[in-house]
């Protein structure tokens, strides 16, 4: 409630402006996606142990090639989640154990997509991918391009699998898991 | 008279109290009415609040990750509720995200309206934050409408209905207060004009008797006039002759002559005459000392018959009607002089001759009857003494026992006659009664009760007591010795010389104290000779004191008085009672009996 978004953010994602054509800005596509990312946390349930304190931060890691830059540092800057705040760490591999909820693993060439998210499976984060194709290389979340639209996708077993509680909200918002349901 | 016209008051009050109700119950059904319409404001506000809430935490994904489709979804699932005209979501910045209209309802602005929640127009304008773990996200608005107002009327309208219906009844029941009001207002003015009639007939009844005192007080003054006058004439006509008379002797025994008798005689026959009438007197009184016995009244008419037809003459028939046979009670001789009397008026009343009736009866009343309307029901014995004389006026008839009142020349009726034996039948308690017409003859009637106690059986008279006092002659030893008590001092001279004369040794005291003191002293007193009405101590009381002490002793009591009865003790002791005037003869004959008795006890 505090949190004043960004004039910026707020533009491009609220304004009643028709959605993104289909020879997309990938700047916009990518700006939508940053403010995406800390927005999953109200949805999500982390272990009891997850956090020390109820102030604790929720740390928002970028795995491998960072796609979004200062933007995604202006779209987190001041936000918090309840009474937690959002912090953001920047990883070139993902690393069992790393404390990161949320982790967007962009694939590097020292670590693809798929070989980052086998790294932390098992482990209560939430895991992001954007676009992938193959199954093996989606996390739990996996942003997909719907009617011009950034939408996503849900593997709530892989959720579970991780000892993730997923809002039930959020569930009938995904694409797929809309599908399945 | 306080209360009720507190209770009018009270009443009168009612009026105002039924106006203050009745306002009172209008404002409590305003104020019904208005709490009604505010709870059930409140109640909508809280029921489409709640609707909000729900759309905005099941919105909240939709809305912050921008799908529009799953938001319009959500909203356009509120099209359920009938109630709901219009929904939309706004973003975080107040921006409209999605909105749902129902018809041709009011859309909702493009901008998030910041003054709701409101009622108007019968609408309800509701906003709801949509939080996602603590955060705003944006606003979720409902646009319902109301209770359509012709429904709310309705419901008010009973509530109306039901203080109009209670404001009649109050209504009703003032306006019958007034109309009771006013009734006991006028109960009041009746009162009031009845209470002061009553007044009025209270004074007049007082003024009546004020007037009927006066009437009998004058009255009373005529008769005692009447009464002290006759006496006074009486008595100066027979004092003439005692004075005169006296008068003559004295002068002839001045003259040295012996020839005296006749003054004596006469002066001596008017005072008898002036003791017959002070007699007659007493009779009316109805205080002679009288001695009742049982009397059968057809016998002693029987008995009297030679003197009765003696006494009215040749020239009238006496027929005698004996029927009655129960006793009565009444004093022999007296009631031998009430016949006689009657019978001699009787005759007076005939100069010219005629026929005396008289008649005896029993006689069962058994209620009260004319002419005897005060006689209890009860046995009597009628006696009734008829002429076919001259006959009474209704006025002299009325008179007719007043004493002193006659219709005879002066100087040949006392006027006491007719009043003696009133008094005397009154006093053997019976009734008495005159019945007369002027030239169509006189009926006297008079009850006597009948008489059932001991004696009426024993058909024989008991034998008169002054028979033994009359034959005893004997004289007593002399030298008795006799205490003369009378504070008269004229009276003790005579008696002291009388008793004197017979030869008795006598003790002179004129009153009770030093007369005490002689009874308490240790002088022998064989008689105690003593008046009843004295100074220190009385003659009963003497009586008493000196028999106590001297159980020997007799006593001889004198009264003037005759209501003084003699107590029942001191009869019982054998004293005896004489009244006066009283003969000196009697006095000695008395004494000389008692002292008598004292020396033989065994004569009764």
């Amino acid at each position: 409630m505090r949190a004043a978004v960004p004039v910026l953010i707020a533009v491009f994602l609220f304004a009643r402006a028709p959605p993104p054509a289909s020879a997309q800005d990938t700047a916009l596509e990518f700006a939508v996606k940053a403010t995406y990312l800390y927005k999953f946390a109200p949805f999500v349930e982390w272990p009891p142990q997850t956090f020390r304190s109820a102030t604790d931060a929720i740390t928002l890691c970028v795995v491998g090639d960072d796609p979004f830059g200062a933007m995604l540092d202006q779209a987190v800057a001041g936000q918090h989640v309840g009474d937690r705040p959002i912090a953001l760490r920047r990883m070139p591999m993902a690393v069992r154990g790393a404390s990161c909820q949320i982790m967007f693993i962009a694939g590097s060439r020292a670590q693809p997509v798929a070989d980052a998210l086998a790294a932390v499976r098992g482990t209560p984060v939430l895991t992001v991918t954007d676009r992938s194709p193959e199954s093996r290389a989606k996390g739990i979340v996996n942003f997909v391009i719907q009617d011009n639209r950034v939408r996503f996708e849900i593997d709530n077993q892989a959720a579970a699998q991780d000892r993730l509680v997923i809002s039930s909200k959020l569930l009938s918002l995904a694409v797929l898991g809309r599908a399945n349901e | 008279m306080k209360e009720p016209a507190t209770f009018i008051k009270l009443w009168r009050l009612g009026p105002p109290i039924a106006l203050a109700t009745v306002v009172f119950l209008i404002v409590a059904g305003a104020a019904m009415i208005f709490y009604n319409e505010q709870a059930y404001r409140q109640q909508k506000l809280d029921e489409v609040g709640v609707q909000a809430r729900i759309l905005s935490s099941t919105v909240s994904a939709a809305l912050v990750f921008d799908d529009r489709p799953a938001a319009q979804e959500y909203v356009n699932a509120m099209a359920a509720n009938f109630e709901v005209r219009a929904a939309a979501i706004y973003d975080q910045n107040g921006a409209l995200f999605v909105d749902y209209v129902r018809g041709n309802a009011e859309m909702p602005p493009a901008q998030l309206p910041p003054d709701a929640p409101r009622i108007e127009n019968g609408r309800l304008v509701v906003t709801a934050p949509v939080i996602e773990g603590q955060s705003a996200l944006g606003t979720v608005y409902l646009q319902t409408i109301t209770e359509p107002f012709a429904r709310r009327l309705e419901r008010y309208g009973i509530i109306g209905l039901l203080v109009f219906m209670a404001s009649l009844i109050v209504a009703v029941l003032g306006a019958a207060q007034v109309a009771l009001g006013r009734v006991n207002q006028e109960l009041e003015s009746r009162a009031a004009a009845l209470a002061d009639a009553n007044r009025q007939l209270q004074r007049q009844i007082q003024e009546r008797e004020l007037v009927q005192e006066a009437l009998r007080q004058s009255q009373k003054m005529e008769a005692i006039g009447q009464l002290s006058g006759g006496i006074a004439h009486d008595f100066n006509n027979l004092l003439t002759i005692v004075m005169g008379n006296l008068q003559l002797l004295q002068k002839r025994l001045a003259e040295g002559r012996t020839d005296v008798a006749q003054y004596v005689e006469f002066a001596m026959d008017g005072l008898n005459r002036a003791a017959n009438v002070t007699q007659r007197i007493l009779a009316f009184s109805r205080r002679q000392p009288l001695a009742p016995n049982p009397v059968k009244l057809s016998r002693l008419t029987t008995e009297m018959g030679d003197l009765l037809r003696q006494s009215v003459g040749a020239g009238i028939a006496v027929e005698t009607r004996l029927a009655a046979d129960w006793w009565t009670l009444c004093d022999e001789n007296q009631m031998e002089n009430v016949i006689l009397n009657l019978a001699i008026n009787s005759r007076d009343a005939m100069p010219e001759g005629g026929k005396l009736v008289i008649e005896t009866a029993d006689l069962h009343l058994a209620r009260p009857e004319a002419p005897f309307a005060d006689a209890p029901p009860g046995d009597y014995v009628r006696l009734s003494v008829i002429d076919n004389g001259a006959g009474m006026s209704e006025e002299v008839r009325r008179r007719a026992i007043d004493p002193f009142f006659t219709t005879k020349p002066q100087g040949q009726g006392t006027g006491l006659g007719l009043s003696m034996i009133f008094g005397f039948i009154q006093q053997s308690k019976g009734y008495f009664h005159i019945d007369s017409k002027l030239g169509e003859g006189t009926r006297v009637i008079m009850l006597l009760p009948r008489y059932q106690g001991d004696g009426a059986v024993d058909d024989a008279a008991a034998p008169a007591p002054a028979a033994s006092v009359a034959r005893s002659q004997d004289r007593p030893a002399k030298k008795s010795t006799v205490l003369v008590v009378e504070d008269e001092e004229l009276v003790r001279t005579l008696v002291v010389e009388t008793i004197r004369d017979e030869g008795f040794t006598v003790i002179e005291r004129a009153d009770g104290t030093s007369a005490l003191d002689v009874l308490n002293s240790e002088v022998e007193i064989d008689l105690l000779l003593s008046d009843v009405r004295l100074p220190g101590a009385n003659g009963y009381k003497l009586a008493e004191i000196g028999m106590a002490r001297r159980p020997q002793m007799k006593v001889l009591l004198m009264t003037g008085f005759t209501q003084d009865p003699i107590p029942e003790n001191l009869a019982r002791a054998g004293i005896i009672m004489l009244y006066k005037p009283y003969k000196l003869g009697d006095l000695v004959v008395y004494a000389n009996q008692l002292l008598k008795a004292k020396r033989d006890p065994a004569t009764p």
